[in-house]
């Protein structure tokens, strides 16, 4: 697979912040990578490669320990640098500095977290809304990114803000409200939007924002077609 | 995807099925290297043809095993003496199908380092994770790799063994896609127990796997021998399926190896050194998935 330039050097939301928890590791992906997503338990979000070096198992498989992530295959501990640091085999060995997982950099904002490719760009990711945004949820999409930006400008009425970023106001819990869409490239046949509502934490309108989501899911399904 | 069979591959016996499985499901249709055969029972034993051909293939029964090759003149197939040992016991396990290269499952059978964490309480313990060296050697007359020397303590060795133990490995890959491992009898002193691992590659990712078991052992049933190989399978399988990329590198650089894994880097310069292509990253370049 090849990686396409400008998604290498872009930040793509992967998820709602609790799409990972302390302690927690998970697989996502991004265009021509596969990446092991962990928290530590203090809270710190990183993305990796999701390959261990020694024998490629993958590293969302892995077992958190405090600020380290332990290979599920033969327990080699990661620091939060990418460090190998032990080696259960050979507990009295010292890791060489070469025995290290390639990162790639992570932003949490908004209530989402961000991935960027490589060392990423040196911008920021742009928000998410105006008002205190919020995650909502998240769904997969049946087709590839740019296939789903149009999909959801023609069903959703959403408009372009920023690249892989949509908005639109629908009517949630009474009133019209600004709801975020955020475009997860995957590949050619797969994306996942994320979901984002501003106002703050207000319990009611984000189930509002969670049920209206879901209604536009069934609506891409039936209306496409395609099996989401 | 056939262009990819070198010849050393292709001239090794390959397992089809057991005895009793043979009986139970034949006639079937099935894969070997990505080619579908059809295998029938008759009379005179069982007969294996290949579906895109409708050429015959040479049939093998032995060590309880019916085994066939795309070769017509395959090489002799390993000798294992225990199987003629009066008072051992044969169990035979399997298939499972694992959607990996053969390749990855015969190198996984010959690893000691992930016991503690694969096999929990089991196979081994997160308190004693060191690998002690061990000797590899290639043994010219047979053309096969051996570990000796190998020492584990396991919670639960065998699905016999009523107390923890420290216990003494040594490995055999006899062809590509077969191994044996002779490991302390928890039934009788001083005497190995055999577990071996046949494997069929179906595709050059997706294979399937026959373990067998040889042992002295009067006490256990059937259905917990079978039951202690399964639970440790499974364990495996979920590793197994998610090594990337599921082809094996032979190549160094790819994956780095430490002391623990003399019998993998072993291994991978063996299949190496005889040309092997099918199942491993040989002839893909940057291979990832």
């Amino acid at each position: 697979m090849s990686m396409r330039q400008t998604e290498a050097s872009a930040w793509h939301v992967v998820g709602g912040w609790n799409h990972v928890q302390p302690g927690a590791a998970c697989r996502v992906e991004l265009p021509g990578a596969e990446i092991a997503l962990w928290r530590t338990e203090a809270g710190a979000v990183h993305a990796w490669d999701n390959r261990c070096p020694h024998r490629g198992m993958r590293l969302s498989f892995g077992i958190v320990k405090g600020d380290r992530l332990a290979c599920r295959y033969h327990g080699w501990h990661y620091d939060e640098g990418g460090q190998c640091r032990f080696i259960p085999a050979h507990p009295n060995l010292d890791p060489p500095d070469t025995l290290a997982v390639a990162q790639h950099a992570t932003h949490e904002q908004d209530e989402a977290i961000w991935v960027a490719l490589g060392a990423g760009p040196t911008e920021p990711p742009p928000p998410l809304g105006t008002d205190q945004p919020g995650f909502c949820r998240s769904i997969p999409l049946p087709f590839g990114a740019d296939t789903a930006a149009d999909v959801l400008m023609r069903l959703a009425g959403a408009s372009p803000v920023a690249p892989r970023l949509m908005q639109v106001r629908p009517e949630i819990g009474g009133s019209n409200r600004t709801v975020t869409l955020a475009v997860q490239p995957i590949d050619e046949t797969r994306a996942a939007m994320h979901v984002f509502l501003d106002g703050g934490p207000k319990a009611d309108a984000r189930l509002a924002a969670i049920r209206w989501t879901v209604g536009l899911r069934w609506q891409i399904t039936s209306e496409t077609g395609a099996a989401a | 995807m056939t262009d990819r069979l070198d010849s050393f591959t292709r001239s090794q016996w390959i397992v089809i099925e057991d005895d009793a499985g043979i009986v139970r499901r034949a006639p079937f249709e099935t894969l070997l290297f990505s080619i579908p055969i059809r295998v029938a029972n008759g009379p005179d034993g069982p007969r294996i043809h290949r579906l895109d051909t409708g050429e015959a293939l040479p049939v093998l029964r032995r060590y309880g095993y019916v085994w066939s090759a795309l070769d017509p003149a395959p090489r002799p197939l390993f000798e294992v003496p225990e199987f003629d040992e009066a008072g051992r016991r044969f169990t035979p396990c399997g298939p499972v199908g694992v959607k990996t290269s053969a390749l990855r499952v015969i190198e996984n059978f010959l690893d000691l380092a992930h016991f503690p964490f694969v096999h929990p309480g089991i196979l081994g313990t997160e308190s004693e994770t060191e690998v002690i060296p061990y000797r590899v050697e290639i043994r010219r007359d047979v053309d096969e790799v051996w570990a000796v020397d190998c020492g584990f303590f396991q919670p639960k060795a065998m699905a016999a063994s009523s107390a923890g133990a420290q216990v003494e490995y040594r490995y055999r890959v006899a062809q590509p896609c077969s191994a044996v491992l002779y490991k302390t009898s928890p039934g009788r002193a001083g005497a190995f127990d055999l577990i071996g691992i046949l494997v069929r590659p179906l595709h050059e990712t997706a294979c399937e796997v026959h373990a067998w078991m040889l042992m002295w052992d009067e006490e256990s049933s059937d259905e917990s021998l079978l039951q202690f190989q399964q639970e440790i399978f499974l364990q495996d399988r979920i590793i197994l399926e998610n090594q990337i990329p599921h082809l094996l590198p032979l190549s160094a650089g790819m994956e780095i190896p430490t002391r623990a894994d003399a019998t993998s880097i072993a291994y991978r310069r063996w299949l190496k050194n005889h040309g092997v292509i099918w199942g491993t990253c040989e002839g893909i370049p940057e291979v990832t998935a």
